[in-house]
């Protein structure tokens, strides 16, 4: 009933803001990792766990897109959901990004509230957890 | 037609609304001839694109609105320990919200555009002037506590 959480942000402010949301949104969690690029993120997800990530869309050495395509080649990582969190409102990308499979899209400023609705959605009020 | 880069309500509408919604703070636009000068530090944040056309956003506060801001954003007291530190950081992702809403509104959604990073630096008021002076657009705007924040566009 615990979940292992994945933040990717080069911006400790939101990874703060997402941690906080994820409280807010009453789901249990185990675990949160925390990343600054995709690279680091991968990294973690290769040596932890992880039942959802929220990534950014532009970091510095590996940006959210190239993340979620290397999961998406990982028969590890390719069903681990992965919801964006980010600034980038080119709708091409956004598509392109939910082609790839990504579960949700959020643009930012988001509402705290918002994320108990799309984490709920993803991972089940009252679901089984892998921790 | 004129570009919509150069339009300071585009800009201005943008900024205050995100200031508003991500950060909690309330700003209005100030009349840039008779704008009080910078006369503190400033942390800079300026941020690269390019699209249909390209330029530069730039955003820009006192010391200490940043500080706000980390804590606006955080949700925390200003004094609280974790937002120590966390100005410049504050200003950075400001801008890269207020970057792709000012996308959207320049070139529209289905545009093929790209946004960098921002980078931050902390600066005199006295070359933050000096800087703002070459700027395309510029809009300086006021808190209500009479803090000064200033955003523009270099093309």
């Amino acid at each position: 009933m615990s979940y292992n959480v994945l933040i990717v942000d080069d911006s400790s402010i939101v990874r703060s803001v997402v941690k906080k949301s994820i409280g807010m949104s009453g789901i249990e969690v185990a675990a949160i990792y925390e990343a600054g690029n995709g690279k680091e993120a991968l990294d973690i997800l290769n040596r932890e766990w992880v039942d959802i990530v929220f990534a950014d869309l532009n970091m510095p050495e590996m940006n959210g897109i190239e993340l979620v395509e290397k999961m998406s080649e990982d028969s590890m990582l390719v069903s681990t959901p992965v919801v964006i969190i980010s600034s980038e409102q080119r709708q091409d990308k956004i598509d392109a990004l939910k082609a790839r499979g990504i579960r949700a899209y959020m643009k930012k400023p988001f509402r705290p509230e918002g994320f108990k609705e799309i984490v709920c959605g993803i991972l089940g009020e009252g679901g089984k957890g892998n921790a | 037609m004129p570009e919509k880069e150069h339009d300071i309500r585009i800009l201005g509408r943008v900024v205050i609304e995100i200031l508003e919604e991500a950060a909690f703070l309330f700003t209005e636009p100030m009349d840039e001839n008779n704008a009080s000068e910078v006369s503190s530090e400033v942390f800079v944040a300026k941020l690269g694109y390019f699209g249909p056309s390209k330029g530069e956003m730039v955003f820009s506060t006192p010391l200490n609105v940043a500080s706000e801001l980390a804590a606006n954003l955080l949700g925390l007291e200003p004094d609280d320990p974790e937002v120590a530190g966390k100005g410049a950081e504050a200003v950075g992702e400001m801008l890269n919200i207020i970057g792709g809403a000012l996308l959207k509104e320049w070139f529209g959604s289905e545009a093929d555009f790209e946004m960098g990073i921002p980078v931050v630096e902390r600066i005199s008021g006295a070359k933050f002037s000096e800087e703002a002076a070459r700027a395309t657009v510029h809009l300086p705007l006021i808190t209500e506590e009479g803090e000064r924040i200033d955003a523009a566009v270099i093309k």
